[in-house]
This record gives structure tokens, C-alpha cells and sequence, in this order.
């Protein structure tokens, strides 16, 4: 991980060790196997089916949760401040003749790619949440 | 739906978040997910937002427009105060056409003092100025560290499907 992610992830251990713990478990728990479904591209291979019947299948989480601890506000304000960390590492040897469009830009222009991944982190996010959001009332 | 109805509530609300704290980057973020195709189809839970809400988001998804090279958000910008986090894509949109626009050619008739035209080298320090200048303004405070989305998007969205 990037040098500005870790002294980030630090900085954020120091403050509220045992609550962020628990919070990554819990987090890392309720995404982790829709991840895992993801990431293997079974989707593809599943392909006639609907997403919702193959969701169903493997016995995906339901994302209803989190309607009751997002917090619109607080997100916006943490992960602004964590793009504001990352902003500020980025240094201007890495816009120099294009590296970023590289294949090796992850290692030549290391903190543009995480900029980038971060915009389009956010957007797969947006996304998923909103259509996996009520799957089980749909599948019911 | 319902459910459904009140995430996308909580995104615009997001993006609305985002726009005031001038973070613009990652206002595009939420603004692109709740453009997707996949969640424009779901005709039903949009027609049960609000108008305002969907104001709300048109307001900001016009400051993605690309029309007049991204005019809408260069006005936002420009008018933003400090701190301010730029959107990357425009930034780097402008370094790759400076690129383009100064080929083999046009450099090779600059040095014959055939085009006097300012240099690649000065347009393209512009850019970046302004970057170096928002990124000494950027002094952003921090909320809580439990907030489940936060951790969600930085430390566990890493995939791109």
C-alpha cells in the first residue's frame, strides 16, 4: 500500500484502536463474500442467470444494514480528509511525460493511480450498494 | 425499495457533502455510481426520490459535463475557496492535450522561431501551480475513524467489478 495510506492508517490506529477494529471486522465480514463473488467473476460464468438469483445462491450478504449506520455527512467529511492526505503526498514528478497512462504508472506514478482508483473505488461503491441494497426483499 | 430509495438519498446527500467541502474528486466518484446504467435503469425507485433530491444531483452531474472542455466545473472551481481537492481527471486531461497539441512538429518549428506560441513547458507549469497551490491550502480535519462506508470505500473497495 502507498506510503500516504499507511501513515494515514496509523494515524487513524493511534486515535480509537479497539473501535476500528472492530468496525474493519464487522465491515470487512459484511462485504466480504459478495466481494469474493465479485472477484472471482462468477458472474460471468453465471451468466443467464439474474444477478439477484445467483446472489441468492451463494447466500450473499443483504447490504439493509447499512441504511441504519451510514452516515452521509460523516463519510463525506472522513474521506475527504483522507483524499486531502493522499492530495497532498502527490508529487509532480509523477505528471512528467505521461507516466500515469504507463503500464508500470502503479510504480512510476504511484499516488496518481491511487487518486484515480479512488474515484472509481467510490463509483463501484455507489453502484453496488444501491443494486444489492434490498435483495433479499426482491428475492422474497 | 424503500430501502433502496433512501441509500440514494444518502448519496446524493454525500455528493452534496463532497461539493461543499469543495472535494471535487470524489464528488465525481459518487456522482459517476449513481449515473451508472445499472442504477439509472431502476425506473421505479427513481421515481420514488424526491424532485429535489434529483435536482440535487443534476446539479452536480451538470458540473461533469465535458461540453466547452469541462466549462461547468472550471467555473466551480475557480470559484471555490481554499481547501479545495481538484477532480485528477481534469487535471490530467489538460497535461495529455498540452501534450498533444505540441507534436514533433510544432516543438520543431518553435525552436526555428517559426510559431510564437508560449511554451509547452510554461502552459503545463500553469496546471500544476494551481495544483501546488491547492495542495499547501488542503488542511482538511478529521471526523471519527467509525464510520463503516469510510472504511468500506478506502480500505476494502479495492476492486473495480
Amino acid at each position: 500500500m502507498l506510503q500516504a495510506l499507511n501513515k494515514f492508517l496509523e494515524g487513524a490506529v493511534t486515535q480509537e484502536s479497539k473501535m476500528i477494529a472492530q468496525n474493519l471486522q464487522r465491515t470487512q465480514q459484511m462485504y466480504a463474500k459478495t466481494d469474493r463473488y465479485i472477484a472471482n467473476e462468477k458472474w460471468s460464468q453465471n451468466a443467464g442467470q439474474s444477478i439477484y438469483k445467483q446472489l441468492k445462491v451463494i447466500g450473499a450478504p443483504i447490504f439493509q444494514g447499512i441504511a441504519d449506520v451510514f452516515d452521509a455527512r460523516r463519510a463525506a467529511i472522513n474521506i475527504t480528509y483522507a483524499d486531502s492526505i493522499v492530495f497532498k503526498a502527490l508529487n509532480l514528478e509523477e505528471f512528467a511525460n505521461q507516466k500515469w497512462l504507463r503500464p508500470n504508472a502503479a510504480t512510476s506514478a504511484p499516488i496518481l493511480t491511487e487518486l484515480r482508483a479512488q474515484t472509481n473505488r467510490m463509483a463501484c461503491f455507489v453502484a453496488k450498494t444501491i443494486l444489492l441494497v434490498d435483495l433479499k426483499q426482491l428475492n422474497n | 425499495m424503500r430501502v433502496r430509495r433512501k441509500i440514494i438519498n444518502r448519496f446524493v446527500g454525500m455528493g452534496a457533502k463532497f461539493l461543499r467541502l469543495r472535494n471535487f474528486h470524489s464528488m465525481f466518484g459518487v456522482v459517476a455510481g449513481l449515473k451508472t446504467p445499472a442504477v439509472l435503469r431502476l425506473k421505479q425507485t427513481w421515481g420514488e426520490v424526491s424532485p429535489g433530491i434529483i435536482q440535487q444531483l443534476e446539479d452536480m452531474h451538470a458540473l461533469m459535463n465535458p461540453d466547452n472542455n469541462f466549462a461547468a466545473y472550471r467555473a466551480a472551481y475557480a470559484e471555490a475557496l481554499q481547501p479545495r481537492i481538484p477532480f485528477m481527471g481534469v487535471v490530467l486531461y489538460d497535461l495529455f492535450k498540452i501534450e498533444q497539441a505540441y507534436n514533433d512538429t510544432i516543438l520543431a518549428k518553435m525552436g526555428q522561431g517559426l510559431v510564437d506560441w508560449t511554451s509547452r513547458d510554461e502552459i503545463a507549469s500553469k496546471v500544476l501551480e494551481t495544483l501546488v497551490n491547492d495542495q499547501n491550502e488542503c488542511n482538511y480535519r478529521l471526523k471519527d475513524w467509525s464510520d463503516p462506508v469510510t472504511i468500506k470505500i478506502l480500505f476494502f473497495g479495492g476492486d473495480s467489478a
